[in-house]
């Protein structure tokens, strides 16, 4: 008995100290090898904003967004001017109109786009959700879409001044954000630059009575991401997506990770519960989502659509799917990086929509689509 | 942490317990062999890491009394000081994004008071098990990843093991025995080259031949 018990104990000692978790910490060991710089508009109006964004490319190994790592500079200032403030970084304000280049530096690394201010002035503002249909307790971002006297659109939601007609119904913030308060009508105005436009904004007394999750469940390989939908069905029976002012969390970090948009990533091998939750006047409404992340690894990617032809001046949205060891297919589109090799015939310039190709001139190139150490690729014809 | 030291003190009571008769005396004793050093989380501000280790070695010197019959107050078994040496090379260092190279060394110095049970057998061959306490001082050395250097510290910390094995007497006085023990810290704590804190861990896995000459 007194054998066993030694025995079991030992046991114990040496397994309790068997296994370690997976591992959290990003390695910034590897060499940064190169920067991309992209930005959301090719051109922009003067007195409007634009995002630029830097892709890290490290080794080869994998690629991070380290937009708010690098020091932004703007060669010539009085055309436009860079933010490096937190929570700005990347964001170019234009001053007048012209072309300079902007730079994203990293240590002895950079990487560098075009910035174009052009003259055309604001001919119309259109707010997006025009007419709204709420519940009471909602918060619900506006937006405001510029056009301009080149026919260029642009967003200019973040310039725009934001005012609601009956603040007992809703109010708005100066980012567009607005929030229900009670039933009832009010009128949404947004201005910029001397022109506004108006939507209408209802607000009923339906209050959330639940939250479905979708998908219910989602594999993923290590590495890479699925979004999460939430919608809310209220007291009315009413459906309305709530995936952005739902709060997430995840029950393990260490295996999967969730943004305030519902979007996860898969950090380690291994099973979590994906929450979304609102509270109703201190009322918890809830669903749960399971996430699993696999350990497969990418062996390859397939760029869509293969060979094909363009005219110029088109715009071409490439998907990357890459398979894994355990022969599943997942769209790595928004995580690859994308690259052209003969930036005369077109290139990738609009980061939140990764893959999409604008053509500029005649000729032909190789499309590339990289994540992990691993690259697909296919030909691309543009013609006049 | 706390569930293995309640197991040390259970079982160190059973160990003295159970014992069958020997000749009471000091003895010396070399012990030689491989020390498998588990893999072991480095934890600072930025996350996370698994370090990964070779086989390396791991010796030590015994200093002890054969407590025998003639201290029933006591009870039977063995009491030893053990004077211990290790280092294993590191092999790896495992982020979010995959395992890479890792360089540099983990080394232990330990003084360790180790009690044993024993049982010999109507064969002869005796049975033990133990169990230690002691002070350890590990060292990362020139731990470096994908040639950068991570961490050149050392840091002092408690050290406990438990283990088992078989023994033949050779002679009247010579014993010679192997065993395995498990061999653990509470958790050090480094300073990392860029001066911010490493929390670390440390246990190994004790493979041991020994040679006892019994006075």
């Amino acid at each position: 008995m007194q054998l066993r018990i030694i025995l079991l104990s030992c046991l114990l000692l040496v397994l309790s100290g068997c296994w370690t978790d997976e591992p959290t910490r990003s390695n910034t060991f590897i060499p940064l090898t190169s920067i991309e710089v992209s930005a959301t508009y090719q051109s922009m109006a003067n007195n409007t904003v634009n995002q630029y964004t830097a892709m890290g490319d490290f080794s080869g190994s994998f690629t991070r967004d380290i937009t708010a790592e690098v020091t932004w500079a703007i060669e010539n200032n009085t055309i436009a001017d860079v933010s490096n403030a937190a929570g700005s970084e990347g964001l170019v304000t234009a001053l007048s109109p012209g072309e300079t280049t902007i730079t994203a530096n990293y240590d002895d690394l950079s990487g560098s786009e075009l910035v174009v201010v052009t003259a055309a002035v604001l001919a119309g503002i259109e707010i997006i959700p025009q007419d709204a249909e709420l519940q009471v307790g909602i918060t619900e971002q506006y937006e405001a879409a510029g056009t301009f006297s080149d026919g260029s659109s642009q967003d200019v939601t973040i310039l725009a001044t934001w005012e609601s007609s009956d603040m007992n119904v809703a109010t708005i913030d100066n980012a567009g954000l607005a929030t229900t308060l009670a039933s009832g009508s009010t009128t949404i105005t947004g201005a910029w630059q001397g022109i506004e436009s108006n939507a209408s904004l209802l607000v009923t007394d339906a209050t959330l009575t639940a939250v479905t999750i979708t998908p219910e469940t989602a594999t993923i390989a290590q590495g890479t991401t699925v979004q999460f939908e939430a919608e809310g069905t209220f007291s009315d029976d009413t459906p309305q997506d709530i995936t952005d002012i739902v709060d997430w969390q995840s029950t393990d970090n260490g295996i999967g990770i969730i943004d305030t948009n519902g979007l996860a990533e898969g950090i380690a091998p291994g099973q979590a519960d994906i929450t979304a939750s609102y509270d109703v006047g201190g009322n918890i409404i809830s669903d749960t989502a399971v996430l699993t992340v696999s350990d497969a690894i990418l062996e390859s990617i397939i760029v869509t659509p293969e060979n094909s032809t363009i005219q110029v001046g088109e715009n071409l949205q490439y998907r990357a799917t890459g398979t894994f060891s355990d022969n599943s297919e997942q769209d790595i589109t928004e995580l690859a990086t994308w690259l052209t090799t003969n930036n005369s015939v077109g290139t990738f310039r609009t980061p939140d929509s990764r893959g999409l190709f604008s053509s500029d001139a005649s000729g032909a190139t190789i499309i590339k689509a990289s994540f992990g150490g691993i690259s697909g690729e296919t030909l691309l014809t543009v013609v006049e | 942490m706390r569930k293995k030291f309640q197991y040390l003190l259970v079982t160190t009571f059973l160990v003295l317990g159970f014992s069958t008769s020997a000749a009471a005396g000091f003895y010396i004793g070399l012990q030689g062999g491989a020390g498998i050093v588990s893999d072991a989380t480095g934890s600072d501000a930025d996350g996370s890491v698994n370090f990964t280790y070779d086989a390396g070695y791991d010796g030590s010197i015994l200093l002890g009394y054969n407590l025998g019959e003639e201290h029933p107050s006591i009870g039977k078994g063995r009491v030893e000081l053990e004077f211990n040496t290790a280092s294993n090379d590191l092999s790896g260092a495992e982020f979010v994004e995959g395992n890479f190279g890792a360089g540099g060394s983990v080394e232990r110095t330990s003084i360790m008071v180790n009690t044993i049970g024993e049982y010999t057998t109507q064969s002869g061959i005796i049975i033990y098990a133990l169990l230690g306490l002691g002070w350890a001082e590990i060292s990362l050395d020139n731990v470096s990843v994908l040639g950068e250097p991570f961490v050149d510290d050392n840091n002092s910390q408690l050290a406990y093991q438990a283990g088992l094995g078989i023994g033949w007497k050779l002679s009247d006085h010579f014993i010679f025995d192997i065993g395995y023990r498990y061999y653990g810290t509470t958790d050090p704590e480094f300073t990392k080259q860029d001066g911010t804190n490493l929390d670390y861990e440390y246990a190994s896995h004790r493979i041991l031949a020994g040679l006892r000459l019994d006075f």
